[in-house]
């Protein structure tokens, strides 16, 4: 593994009464794209504007290329940033905005105006280079915002909720673009985002933060199988959170007695877990299989069983999310999602049927957090 | 056959106020009575007769003999030249003050907004009578040769003028992106080098709004003027009453006519210059 182009230790920052951040160490790869996700005022931009420089810790050290840059205003440090607004210079057009970083550190006439010329090109905006900004689409701008961070070949290129503005079908596809973007110029991308999907499609590796701190860091497949606590289990997708007492039984799984329930659950193994302790065990819906009593799969397929009752059914186009009723308590309800694979105009099932969950061992995590 | 249908007209929305009679009458007095005094003001000027009061026939005598007035003309060439440095200096005085009370926050900040718009505020006799005893208690020199005699309306001016160009600023400010300036710096700029080229640009129409506002309070002050001005300066607005109070001849109406065209054109640059955008790049 490479060496880090940025390493942050410790961060801390407090505005007035509000601690921002407080304790975030995080390591960014050579040439990988990388997500900072969380809830709004988790903090997330806040790490990003203190990586830029815009923002000064009040603990805490960045290194930027093993050089520590804590302190260094944002001109002396090699990483540019494409801003929430975009922030173009609107008196400027498309190409004099691009080639700003160049002439701000002393690049000649000439020079500045080819390269910002070969930059737009790389975005797909060449011979868009005498428009204002006020004469661009929205995707246009973003385009230029990114050309303007990209032409002075920083070191890493942080993104500070880029798609935010745009709109849906746009977002879509400019998360491709940002994608084979980062291929072709081959440095590390931060993104900033409160957008679980844009972090899963697009990042190497994700931080999930909330309250200033980050709760794990992991590539999206990790996050999403494997979190780490409640918290990244329901921030990441949703999740079915049964509470209860775990018991280490050997052999690589673990049992889950479930008051509420009255059943035995099997989870896969986790780290750190010990017998007796509270625990909880996070399904994914769609893990989760739906059958009527007596055509349930069995052996390993089913080493999780629970019976219940249709409470509700949603109907969500591609698939549908079946409520089922498994105890009295009010959390004793369970979220199933089955795609609609056949035709959905005849649900397989209506509320008040009865109905058997069953899922497999290593489908649910157990957490203990 | 259906007989072709006539086409209604729409009954006139709450704004269009030029499609209903008593609007436009309404319309119409506004403007008669904003506007008839500055007419009959220029027409008479060309009036053929020296008491003014019946129209006697078309001249332009009273330019030529206002243009003649050689203390008139002192008083004019005064004017302007007050105005313009008032301008100048209000703008640059007035722009910093906007400034840095947007940009920084300091202890006692709402002390100082407020000393920023006192003397929006105070009347101007008060200022007047303040900066009379101001300028006599220091001992700011009577006998100072042409223009620096009259450094002290010039400073008056700028003083009274400078909170109006900071209020226009500032509200400008108010519009301001701050992630630009931090693009700015993101991108290689030190901190002057991004205000210059991202603050002072978007300012830039609050400049010439608080530079044509500084340049008409100071054209037309009569007050504050009438206290500081010296035994041998006099402005134009000063040396027009003095005249009034003989009477208002053509000559008068010949002076105030060439100052309302001095206005009026000065207002239409600034408005031509906003509406030219700024568009040279620095490549």
């Amino acid at each position: 593994m490479t060496a880090p182009v940025i390493r942050a230790a410790g961060l801390r920052k407090r505005f007035g009464t509000v601690e921002a951040v407080r304790d975030v160490s995080l390591e960014i790869r050579a040439g990988e794209f990388f997500a900072l996700l969380g809830p709004s005022g988790c903090g997330k931009t806040t790490v990003l504007r203190m990586l830029a420089g815009l923002e000064q810790p009040d603990a805490g050290t960045v290194f930027i290329d093993g050089r520590d840059m804590t302190g260094e205003p944002p001109n002396r440090r090699s990483v540019n940033m494409v801003f929430q607004s975009y922030a173009l210079f609107p008196h400027l057009s498309a190409r004099d905005n691009v080639a700003y970083g160049l002439r701000a550190s002393g690049t000649g006439r000439a020079e500045a105006r080819s390269r910002a010329e070969e930059t737009l090109e790389l975005v797909a905006l060449g011979g868009y280079g005498g428009r204002m900004p006020d004469q661009l689409s929205g995707g246009e701008r973003q385009r230029v915002a990114l050309a303007r961070a990209l032409v002075k070949r920083p070191r890493a290129l942080l993104l500070d909720e880029p798609l935010s503005a745009l709109d849906a079908p746009l977002r879509e596809q400019m998360r491709f673009e940002l994608v084979r973007l980062r291929e072709t110029v081959g440095i590390a991308f931060v993104l900033v985002t409160h957008d679980r999907e844009e972090a899963l499609s697009m990042a190497d590796r994700a931080a999930v933060m909330e309250g200033g701190t980050i709760r794990q860091t992991a590539p999206p497949v990790e996050l999403y199988e494997r979190p780490a606590d409640r918290f990244v289990a329901g921030f990441i997708g949703a999740v079915n959170l049964i509470a209860g007492t775990g018991r280490q039984v050997g052999n690589g799984s673990f049992e889950i007695d479930a008051p509420g329930l009255g059943v035995r659950l099997r989870g896969a193994e986790a780290p750190g877990l010990q017998s007796g302790c509270a625990v909880w065990l996070a399904v994914r819906p769609e893990k989760i299989a739906i059958t009527r009593p007596g055509d349930e799969p069995s052996g390993a397929a089913a080493a999780n069983r629970l019976a219940g009752t249709v409470e509700e059914v949603s109907y969500r186009g591609g698939l549908s999310i079946y409520c089922i009723r498994v105890g009295p308590s009010p959390e004793g309800t369970v979220r199933v999602a089955r795609p609609n694979a056949g035709s959905a105009l005849v649900q397989p099932f209506t509320v008040g049927d009865r109905a058997v969950l069953t899922w497999p061992a290593e489908a649910g995590t157990v957490l203990v957090s | 056959m259906k007989a072709p249908t006539k086409r209604r007209r729409a009954p006139p929305g709450p704004l269009d106020y030029t499609r209903r009679a008593w609007m436009r009458f309404v319309l119409l007095a506004v403007f008669v009575f904003l506007y008839a005094p500055l007419a009959a003001l220029i027409a008479f000027s060309f009036n053929d007769s020296k008491r003014n009061i019946v129209w006697r026939g078309f001249t332009t005598k009273y330019y030529e003999k206002a243009a003649a007035n050689e203390v008139l003309v002192e008083a004019f060439v005064n004017s302007l030249l007050i105005a313009f440095f008032t301008a100048a200096v209000a703008t640059v005085l007035g722009a910093a003050a906007a400034w840095l009370l947007w940009r920084y926050r300091f202890p006692f900040k709402w002390v100082c907004e407020g000393a920023v718009a006192l003397p929006i505020v105070i009347p101007e006799i008060c200022m007047g009578v303040a900066m009379l005893v101001f300028f006599s208690r220091i001992g700011w020199p009577d006998d100072l040769p042409w223009p620096l005699n009259l450094s002290r309306i010039g400073i008056a001016h700028v003083s009274f003028a400078f909170p109006f160009v900071a209020f226009v600023v500032r509200a400008r400010l108010a519009s301001f992106n701050r992630e630009l300036e931090e693009a700015a710096r993101d991108l290689g700029a030190g901190p002057w080098a991004a205000l210059r080229d991202t603050v002072i640009p978007h300012m830039r129409p609050g400049f010439m709004a608080g530079a044509l506002l500084a340049f008409i309070l100071s054209l037309d002050d009569f007050v504050i003027t009438f206290f500081t001005s010296g035994p041998d300066t006099i402005t134009f607005p000063v040396k027009v009453y003095s005249m009034v109070r003989f009477s208002v001849t053509p000559e008068v109406n010949a002076a105030s006519t060439v100052l309302v065209a001095v206005t009026a054109a000065a207002t239409a640059l600034a408005v031509g210059l906003r509406n030219r955008q700024f568009r040279e790049g620095f490549l």
